[in-house]
């Protein structure tokens, strides 16, 4: 999926209102509604639960979760505090990172294993924003980023990582890596025009 | 109004949009969220940079999904819409639900612990003083102290499980100098012993704050001196009527900010 499909994502003069009103037409029970807001989310929901957890098939598992919530609690979504693709997103960003947490309360993923994922992950990275316009704007922010900033804000994001073991496996301070993934988002935010 | 007073939550605003607290972090980061305007101000501009990074990343979702969602939508009952988050948190997994108003949630979760502290005070001091009409003026006076003190605007909650089991648990309000403290599942002590209560302070001295009333039922309360900055609060096991220095280890200590 091009990421324009999606258009809004962040609010301000490119934000989708049309996405938001199709959101609220789920939330009063209209299919049709639901079916156009799947095309257009379906693409950012997969493509970010596996980038979290990586697995095809959990990855689908979630994803549908997830879209079927959308469905569910749609009626919930309040403009006025995010952007309707935000607030998908970060109904899959948590369901997400959910999985993971209690995937690794069971087996302590051990440092090693999350190392070579984080650096898979930075390659990942480089090789998915190349596609588009969007793709790039992303690309082009993150290689403004200091090393640390870039490196903590995939770390969470993309890998799903506590900031305690992000610190861990960047062997930094704990208030360092708190920092770090504030002053990085606020960069990436300045540097991509996020108006909110 | 209590609150959980922690000067460097503020920096979590960036761990706390791409969910990378723990559970126990991202629930004391939502109370400092309800009363933190340019917090929240700030998160809600992340969320939104986050989805930038999440639109990066789209994948064409596998072929059967869309069907199996669209069946699965047909036959699924939807949420009604909901003011009060704090009513409805299943819609975003456990007890998060970031369009609904933290400033509510915020309130309603407060409320809990403050209002099952005031009802077990009030237990408390109705079964230790009884109905002895005598000692009516007393309990009344304590009531006043108590409303007090879980209503100053500064009141701090802090509580800790003690090495008996158990909880204690003291509502502080400094501009009061005053503190409530309750034991809640400590054991009854054998023999004439009893639960001392000690201000701790930063070079080490021991000041004696109270003896916990013997409760009747599981829960002991009374009204204390607050602690100064800087000062922890203490409880020990001593002989009857209390000693001037602790003569055990604390059972608990407890560290008001």
């Amino acid at each position: 999926m091009h990421a324009s499909d999606v258009g809004d994502g962040a609010g301000g003069s490119g934000r989708n209102r049309d996405l938001d009103e199709l959101v609220a037409r789920v939330g009063r029970g209209d299919q049709q509604a639901f079916e156009a807001v799947y095309d257009r989310l379906a693409g950012p929901v997969f493509g970010l639960i596996r980038k979290v957890l990586r697995d095809p098939a959990q990855s689908e598992e979630v994803a549908q979760e997830v879209l079927l919530e959308v469905w569910r609690s749609a009626a919930r979504f309040d403009p006025s505090r995010s952007s309707a693709t935000t607030w998908a997103m970060m109904i899959a960003h948590r369901r997400a990172v959910d999985r993971v947490r209690s995937a690794t309360a069971e087996a302590q993923r051990d440092k090693k294993s999350a190392a070579a994922a984080m650096t898979a992950g930075i390659d990942e990275v480089a090789e998915a924003v190349e596609a588009s316009l969007d793709r790039a704007q992303v690309r082009r922010c993150l290689d403004s980023l200091t090393e640390i900033q870039r490196e903590a804000l995939t770390l969470a994001y993309y890998g799903g990582h506590t900031y305690r073991e992000v610190a861990g496996l960047l062997n930094v301070a704990l208030g360092t890596i708190k920092t770090r993934i504030r002053d990085g988002l606020i960069r990436m935010r300045d540097c991509m025009g996020v108006t909110w | 109004m209590v609150r959980f007073f922690r000067p460097d939550l503020h920096a979590l605003t960036g761990a706390y949009a791409v969910d990378a607290l723990d559970a126990a972090e991202r629930d004391r980061f939502e109370q400092h969220l309800g009363g933190c305007p340019s917090c929240e101000q700030e998160v809600r501009g992340m969320q939104e940079t986050a989805t930038r990074l999440a639109i990066a990343v789209a994948a064409p979702p596998p072929a059967g999904l869309k069907a199996a969602v669209l069946t699965a939508a047909a036959q699924t009952r939807q949420h009604p819409p909901v003011r009060d988050a704090a009513l409805a948190p299943e819609a975003l997994g456990r007890a998060r639900h970031r369009h609904g108003g933290a400033r509510s949630r915020r309130r309603f979760r407060l409320a809990v612990p403050v209002a099952a502290v005031a009802t077990a005070v009030a237990i408390a001091l109705g079964v230790a003083v009884g109905v002895q009409q005598s000692r009516l003026d007393r309990v009344q006076a304590q009531q006043h102290e108590l409303a007090a003190v879980l209503g100053a605007p500064d009141a701090q909650i802090v509580s800790g499980r003690t090495a008996l089991g158990g909880h204690t648990t003291i509502v502080v309000a400094a501009s009061l100098n005053k503190m409530v403290v309750t034991a809640a599942g400590l054991p009854a002590l054998a023999g004439a012993r009893v639960y001392e209560l000690w201000l701790l302070t930063p070079s080490g001295g021991a000041i004696p704050n109270g003896l916990l009333p013997k409760a009747t039922g599981a829960t002991a309360s009374l009204v204390a001196a607050g602690p100064a900055p800087g000062d922890q609060v203490a409880v020990t096991v001593e002989p009857a009527g209390g000693t001037k220095q602790p003569t055990t280890k604390p059972i608990v200590v407890l560290s008001p900010s």
